[in-house]
């Protein structure tokens, strides 16, 4: 297992360092630039902009100086030129650099203050997706063929044939306006966090129930089910004990990457109930051409969705053991 | 598992994807007649302040009051609704759907958006089959190491964030927006390609398993020791195996890339007005929304052409993976 | 009166394509203590007829019918679901094909046998263990405690087959069904299942119901055989008569095409 991780890390480190390079790379490569959607700003105003942020180094000086740890510009050590008042920076030194659009606030500051609700949300939207979605799909799988099982297909194929946004409407006009239960935007109590949760896990708890239903139907149609009832166990041990890990190796695989859209918060839902959380940023950071947010974004996502995957993995070979044996 | 007349009637035989499948054929048909059908204009303002909701068809079937817009129509569209104003004249059908605050009507908006829902439907089923099942049979049949290289790009695209990625495109290419527009790529026609784009990726890892899987099978080997090449035992063998699994991808992709144009309408980012797509539909729905007047047909809608219509896919995707592999049958 | 009666057992199963009759009015009778063996080509419906006197099969879309099934003298036909599950492991165990599909891959082999004795006789976690192992022990399975923390993967075929045997005898059911239990393994293997199924029915004294396609078995562990054929018995007889002087014509095809004979 240690083994598995190590490895898993390794390439993680690879995959980032990939990404940021072409990100970093591709962002600067193209024509236009961050201070383009302001007003028109004076040209020297922009050049000095342009020098502070260091727009006018070249590129690989640039990237050197983004990834750290040394800090290259006049604040770096002394022997790099700098006045030795701050020897490390960037990204390996825990800094991720100011917003180009926000500029009196760092990217860190900024991801430190939305990523949590965006992750609170995206947390409870799991919650709801996972427990309704598993229940639906094993009670679809062992009522085969009944009214029951149909009508929970019909809703899940439903829940996946629409946009979360349809969704999220149709739970304020139903919950909020028709029979106002639960508030509509804003962010502060529990109560804020019901609908728009709901919203955004519904989607997903259709998939899963989808996924889970036939993962379960899979796995009640093999021998050892059969071997298990023989023993005469009673089916609630049969279908937990016996059929359900089976059931959740897909239901696991499906998740992962699922869960790194819905914990990076749908920038939709967030923008519908009025949540301040890191949605928004992801989407105006490449509008706006903020480099050091969008590139943090990124950064974020990537160790997210890598993190998730690894997690998937460890979930695989828990359920499964035989996997560990299968990718030695 | 070679698809030909079984697959073809186990699949009419189940009767919810066979349903299904009509139903997509006449709205398929529909988008197409768009034009020509007696329906109000999809752009055409009306001065009002509030949407209009809906009145059924019981109560009033037509009314008078036809106004063409011609914008955003091509030279086609435009003389086929020259047509349809020779055959119905002043008629057109009363709001069965509603309409917006802005008058138009909400099925004649339902009805034309369907186009680009196809549209961005066909891009990414292009492109899916273009770059999709040519990196797909690359990785299965190549050696190990570029299978691994393949593979990995696969996965690192996939790591980021679709939205991200997309937006990101959008901006590059809003950038050298003047320049394309001069080759005649207009700003539509990068949207597709942009959706496109990221919609290959399913398709590539789908026909790389599947072709993994083939090369390991009898038939193959058998082919192989009796001396075919490389490129027959592609044609003869891998490919009408692959072909079941493509269909499956397929009917999977095309309804997330609707997703996805819904998504970026509403961002404001895909389609723009006066085109209509059922992601704009969408979104103008939700804006709409408020506790004192609730619109609720502004919702309802979008949801119910999306719904349906996805709802079918998905139903198509099922019945032909089932069509396509009984083995599965009994377990769906 | 015999330990297990069967009276005219029909199995249907009806599918999209149609209905088709595997198993067509099949009586017979299972002595206590002996081993019968049902015989026949695949098709033929002799597993059929064996999970269906369990009660294993999927309903629908396998539908059963019988005049009587009885067990000991008691009818198992209407039974209720919980009480047959419960006639299931204590009355009637059951060993399947294939050892590696009929184990569950992700819990160990310690707790499936556990869970039985949990499940049927209100065993503690502790003294089930304790019995699981005794039992891998009388199975021939060296070093049974830590055999029980396996997983069933890491087990070779024929170390899973006997620890199956084991789990179905845990509670001295007084038949056994084994459905094909040696076509899984390699030959040597075979054999000493085979000789295991012997000594335990010797030990325990239970009957025991071998479903096979293989005369090689047949001579090897059965007293009696049904020869079955498209759903149908053709012949009873006594193993040694079946060999010696074959009535059916089927029968003697059968016969003269297995390689080797019984000693």
């Amino acid at each position: 297992m240690i083994r598995f991780l190590a490895g898993r890390c390794l390439g993680f480190a690879l995959t980032l360092a990939a990404v940021v390079l072409v990100s970093f790379v591709l962002m600067r490569a193209v024509r236009g630039g961050p201070f383009d959607a302001e007003r028109r700003l004076d040209p020297a105003i922009e050049r000095n902009l342009r020098a502070r942020y260091h727009l006018d180094w070249p590129v690989h000086l640039q990237l050197l100086q983004y990834v750290g740890p040394l800090n290259l510009d006049e604040r770096g050590a002394r022997f790099l030129g700098g006045d030795g008042s701050r020897v490390l920076g960037g990204v390996l030194a825990g800094d991720f650099g100011p917003s180009l659009r926000y500029r009196d606030q760092t990217v860190g500051d900024i991801l430190a203050q939305s990523l949590p609700v965006s992750l609170a949300l995206g947390c409870a939207a799991l919650l709801w997706a996972l427990t309704f979605g598993l229940l639906a799909g094993v009670v679809s799988a062992v009522r085969r063929g009944t009214r029951t099982d149909l009508a929970l297909r019909f809703l899940a194929t439903a829940l996946v044939a629409l946009p979360n946004f349809v969704v999220a409407s149709a739970l304020v006009i139903l919950l909020a306006f028709l029979w106002p239960l639960l508030p509509v935007a804003g962010w502060g109590s529990w109560r804020h966090l019901v609908l728009p949760s709901l919203a955004l896990g519904a989607p997903v708890g259709a998939h899963v129930a989808r996924i889970a239903r036939t993962g379960m139907l899979e796995t009640l149609s093999q021998d050892f089910v059969r071997a298990a009832r023989g023993k005469g166990m009673p089916e609630r041990i049969v279908l937990l004990r016996h059929a359900l890990p089976g059931a959740l190796v897909p239901v696991a695989s499906y998740l992962g990457p699922a869960a790194a859209g819905v914990l990076t918060g749908s920038l939709v839902i967030e923008r519908i109930f009025a949540i301040p959380g890191a949605g928004s940023h992801f989407v105006n950071s490449a509008l706006n051409r903020d480099y050091t947010l969008a590139m943090g974004v990124t950064i974020v996502y990537c160790v997210l969705v890598y993190a998730l995957n690894t997690g998937v993995d460890v979930l695989h070979r828990v359920l499964d053991p035989r996997i560990a044996r299968e990718s030695a | 598992m070679i698809p030909g007349g079984e697959t073809w009637r186990r699949f009419r035989r189940d009767r919810a994807a066979w349903i299904a499948f009509l139903f997509l054929a006449v709205v398929l048909a529909g988008s197409l007649a768009a034009p020509l059908l007696p329906l109000p204009s999809p752009s055409a303002i009306a001065l009002q302040d509030e949407p209009i909701p809906p009145v059924p068809p019981w109560k009033e079937l037509v009314r008078p009051g036809f106004r063409a817009d011609p914008w955003g129509l091509s030279a086609l569209d435009l003389r086929l609704v020259s047509v349809r104003q020779s055959i119905f004249g002043e008629l057109q059908t009363a709001p069965w759907l509603g309409t917006d605050a802005k008058g138009r009507d909400l099925l004649a908006r339902v009805v034309w958006g369907s186009r680009t829902s196809i549209l961005a439907a066909l891009a990414a089923a292009l492109a899916s089959l273009a770059i999709g099942v040519a990196w797909g049979l690359g990785a299965g049949f190549a050696g190990r190491k570029v299978d691994e290289a393949l593979m990995r790009t696969v996965d690192a695209l996939q790591s980021l964030p679709f939205l991200f990625l997309v937006i990101f495109l959008i901006g590059i290419v809003n950038e050298y927006r003047s320049e394309l527009e001069a080759r005649g790529i207009g700003r539509e026609t990068v949207f597709y390609l942009v959706l496109g784009a990221v919609a290959w990726l399913p398709m590539a890892r789908m026909v790389r398993a599947q072709v993994l899987g083939l090369r390991r099978s009898a038939f193959v080997e058998a082919a192989r020791v009796a001396g075919a090449s490389t490129p027959r035992i592609l044609a003869a063998h891998v490919l009408p195996n692959v072909l079941p699994v493509v269909l499956v991808a397929l009917s999977l992709t095309i309804p997330t890339v609707m997703l996805y144009e819904a998504f970026l309408s509403f961002l404001g980012l895909g389609i723009e007005p006066p085109q209509v797509s059922w992601g704009i539909l969408a979104a103008d729905g939700t804006e709409a929304i408020n506790p004192v007047r609730i619109a609720w047909w502004l919702v309802l809608a979008p949801a119910l052409a999306m719904g349906s219509v996805l709802f079918a896919l998905n139903v198509v995707g099922d019945g032909l993976r089932d069509a396509i592999d009984p083995r599965l049958r009994g377990r769906t | 009166m015999a330990l297990l009666e069967v009276r005219e057992l029909s199995v249907r199963f009806e599918t999209d394509e149609g209905a088709t009759l595997a198993v067509d009015r099949v009586s017979f009778d299972l002595e206590a203590g002996e081993t019968l063996a049902l015989v026949g080509e695949s098709g033929s419906g002799k597993s059929t007829t064996a999970l269906a006197i369990a009660r294993l099969l999927p309903v629908p879309p396998a539908r059963v019918e019988a005049r009587s099934i009885a067990l000991a003298g008691r009818e198992l036909l209407g039974l209720p679901a919980r009480a047959m599950r419960r006639v299931r492991g204590r009355e009637i165990g059951i060993v399947l094909q294939d050892p590696s599909a009929s184990l569950t891959p992700w819990l160990t082999v310690g707790e499936q046998i556990a869970e039985v004795l949990e499940v049927h006789r209100g065993a503690s976690a502790r003294e089930a263990w304790r019995a699981a192992a005794a039992a891998l022990g009388e199975v021939g399975i060296a070093d049974p405690e830590a055999r029980l923390e396996s997983y069933p993967h890491e087990l070779s075929g024929g170390m899973r087959q006997r620890a199956t045997i084991a789990m179905a005898l845990l509670l001295s059911p007084k038949v056994l069904v084994a459905d094909e239990p040696t076509s899984a393994l390699d030959a040597t293997v075979q054999a000493q299942v085979l000789d295991l199924l012997k000594a335990m029915r010797a030990r325990h004294g239970t009957a025991i119901l071998l479903v096979t396609h293989s005369l090689g078995v047949v001579a090897a562990a059965a007293d009696r055989a049904l020869v079955m054929r498209s759903g149908r018995i053709v012949e009873t007889a006594n193993v040694r008569e079946l060999f010696r002087a074959p009535k059916d014509a089927y029968t003697r095809e059968l016969v003269a095409s297995a390689p080797g004979r019984p000693s």
